[in-house]
């Protein structure tokens, strides 16, 4: 255990499942319950969490991290798999307004 | 032998595989996820749907895939108009931004004669007229105006007490008149005023010029009286005596009202609808107060939390629609508004619901003394000094030099929801607004930690809020697809 994870629940993702990205997105999101300090290695991106306010039960703190995790996952993976058509999308709704240049 | 081949050999789509468009998911509650399409139309998912669909192992021919589909979420080898169709809608939403700036405040003077803690607004003295705005200041502000690309411009007068400088509103009026039967614009005209003032002669005037009056009635006199205290304490008596006037003059319906809550009205959010109900208000628009102006010096701002102004704004909803439901007919606007944007291809021009945030290209703000500020609240900041949002002055900038200027451009761009931390994931982002002012006010940047955002709390309870009410009752649903569709 790092001085980071002294106290905390410690959670560790496998890196080679998760985004480095989608597990920042989900201490992002949680940011009013819980404190997230992240760290790990090249396997395993590892949480360390503590709660944010001394009022904060952190009884469901693991599995809100890890929840929050997974459906981040999934964002990202549809973001980049429809990124063409978000693309094409707002290129179509652009077209013939006059805002562009050129 | 059969003449014809099976029907389903003339069916591409159940066999063919899917591919999804832009879509994001958001938790709705324990049971179900909302998700959204670019154009903001929404569709409800258990988490298995979520990720069935995702994955692209969701079934062809059941109810979910067929709602998918005829909502943009996915296309298959049985359409190819899904693109064109989402990029219509998505260009429906976003036409009005070349059409700015629709609504242009002048404040007509900062004296006022109420003493509202609550005030968003520093106020000085009524007989301090270095705070009036002149009539040199007045036409430097009515170029600017013109100089608006939007073919709609809405003059409205605020203070202080607007009415307190009613020769400056006269001024206005006539100039802005004389100048549009060259621009041949749709001209408007509001005042905003607590009526306290309102005498014949200002009632005439709106009555030759079709100017709309707006007025602030927090509710039954009890109330109003205790949030809004002036000399004589008989706000609430004069403002109910002016509405009567004022709706006899101009027209029942030119006469509007806000509501502002406070820690009092928190317990009496069926007594205030009942005030709008009694003076035969059709609506009510039930806000939250404002971190700036007055109402932070006066810890007003600090007296309540989200969660009580969520629980006093739903008891309100609920009563309005138990109201509706039983035959008489009443809108609460917030949540007409937030609908329009959810069940509609219709933007709202209600300023903290845009995004690019409505800042300058929504509204814009000329004070008294010739400073130009992003919107009301800018203001309000700067009257706390801090000019974050001032963006130049009638006397000394082009209007170029305001609205493409560093002090607008600057938080528009960062500010825009659809690519910040937070909002850019959210399923409720095409629905909700961007609004700088307010976090910085609250948090010191142009985007704030959404998670630790007022404004993005109480927003997505109020969007969860109206989606449970409409998928619960399909008479809800009704209802609301109505209010969409009026406001």
């Amino acid at each position: 255990m790092t001085g980071d994870s002294v106290g905390a629940i410690v959670v560790d993702f496998p890196s080679t499942a998760f985004s480095a990205e989608a597990v920042k997105r989900a201490a992002y999101a949680l940011m009013a319950r819980y404190d997230v300090a992240i760290g790990g290695d090249a396997d395993v991106i590892r949480c360390a969490i503590r709660p944010a306010h001394p009022t904060v039960d952190m009884a469901t703190a693991e599995r809100d991290l890890r929840r929050e995790v997974v459906d981040h996952d999934l964002r990202i993976s549809i973001e980049q798999r429809t990124s063409p058509y978000r693309d094409a999308i707002l290129g179509l709704a652009f077209s013939k307004t006059g805002l562009q240049d050129g | 032998m059969a003449k014809f081949r099976e029907r389903a050999d003339f069916d591409a789509s159940p066999s063919a595989p899917y591919e999804m468009l832009p879509w994001r998911f958001t938790l709705l509650d324990q049971e179900s996820y909302v998700a959204t399409n670019m154009a903001g139309e929404y569709v409800l998912m258990s988490r298995s749907e979520v990720a069935e669909f995702a994955d692209g192992r969701l079934a062809p021919a059941t109810p979910l895939y067929d709602e998918l589909k005829s909502r943009h979420f996915l296309i298959d080898a049985d359409t190819d108009v899904a693109l064109d169709l989402l990029a219509l809608k998505v260009r429906t939403k976003l036409a009005p931004l070349a059409n700015f700036t629709g609504l242009h405040i002048f404040v007509t003077t900062l004296r006022c004669e109420h003493s509202c803690p609550y005030c968003q607004v520093s106020r000085a003295n009524d007989d301090k007229r270095e705070f009036d705005m002149t009539e040199e200041t007045a036409l430097k502000s009515l170029d600017l105006v013109f100089r608006s690309p939007s073919r709609a411009l809405k003059i409205e007068f605020q203070g202080g007490e607007s009415l307190l400088n009613l020769p400056l509103i006269k001024f206005v009026v006539l100039e802005a008149k004389r100048r549009n039967q060259a621009a041949g614009r749709d001209l408007a005209f509001v005042i905003a005023t607590n009526l306290a003032v309102l005498d014949d002669d200002a009632l005439e005037f709106a009555r030759q010029h079709d100017i709309l009056m707006s007025t602030s009635l927090d509710g039954p006199a009890d109330l109003h009286n205790r949030n809004r205290p002036r000399p004589g304490k008989d706000s609430y008596e004069r403002t109910v005596d002016g509405i009567r006037r004022a709706r006899r003059a101009l027209g029942h319906h030119s006469v509007g009202a806000l509501m502002t809550t406070t820690a009092a009205s928190l317990s009496s959010v069926r007594d205030i609808i009942d005030e709008y109900i009694r003076l035969d208000f059709g609506s009510i628009f039930l806000r939250p107060l404002s971190p700036y102006g007055f109402a932070m010096k006066t810890k007003f701002y600090q007296s309540y939390d989200q969660s009580k102004w969520l629980d006093f704004y739903f008891e309100g909803l609920d009563y309005i629609i138990e109201l509706n439901l039983g035959g008489f007919e009443f809108i609460e606007q917030y949540a007409a508004m937030v609908l329009k944007k959810m069940l509609t291809p219709m933007q709202t021009s209600y300023v903290d619901l845009m995004s690019p945030a409505g800042i300058a290209i929504g509204a814009i703000v000329y004070n008294y003394d010739g400073a130009v500020y992003a919107s009301d609240e800018s203001r309000m900041l700067a009257e706390m000094d801090d000019k974050t949002f001032a963006l130049g002055n009638v006397h000394d900038h082009e209007f170029a030099e305001i609205m493409l200027g560093d002090a607008l451009l600057d938080p528009l761009e960062a500010s825009f929801a659809s690519s910040v931390p937070g909002c850019s994931w959210c399923a409720f982002e095409p629905w909700c607004g961007a609004d700088p002012v307010f976090h910085h006010a609250t948090q010191g940047d142009f985007v704030g930690k959404k998670p630790l955002s007022a404004f993005c709390t109480r927003n997505m309870e109020v969007f969860r809020g109206l989606i449970s009410r409409m998928e619960a009752s399909p008479d809800v649903r009704r209802l609301f697809e109505r209010w969409a569709n009026i406001i």
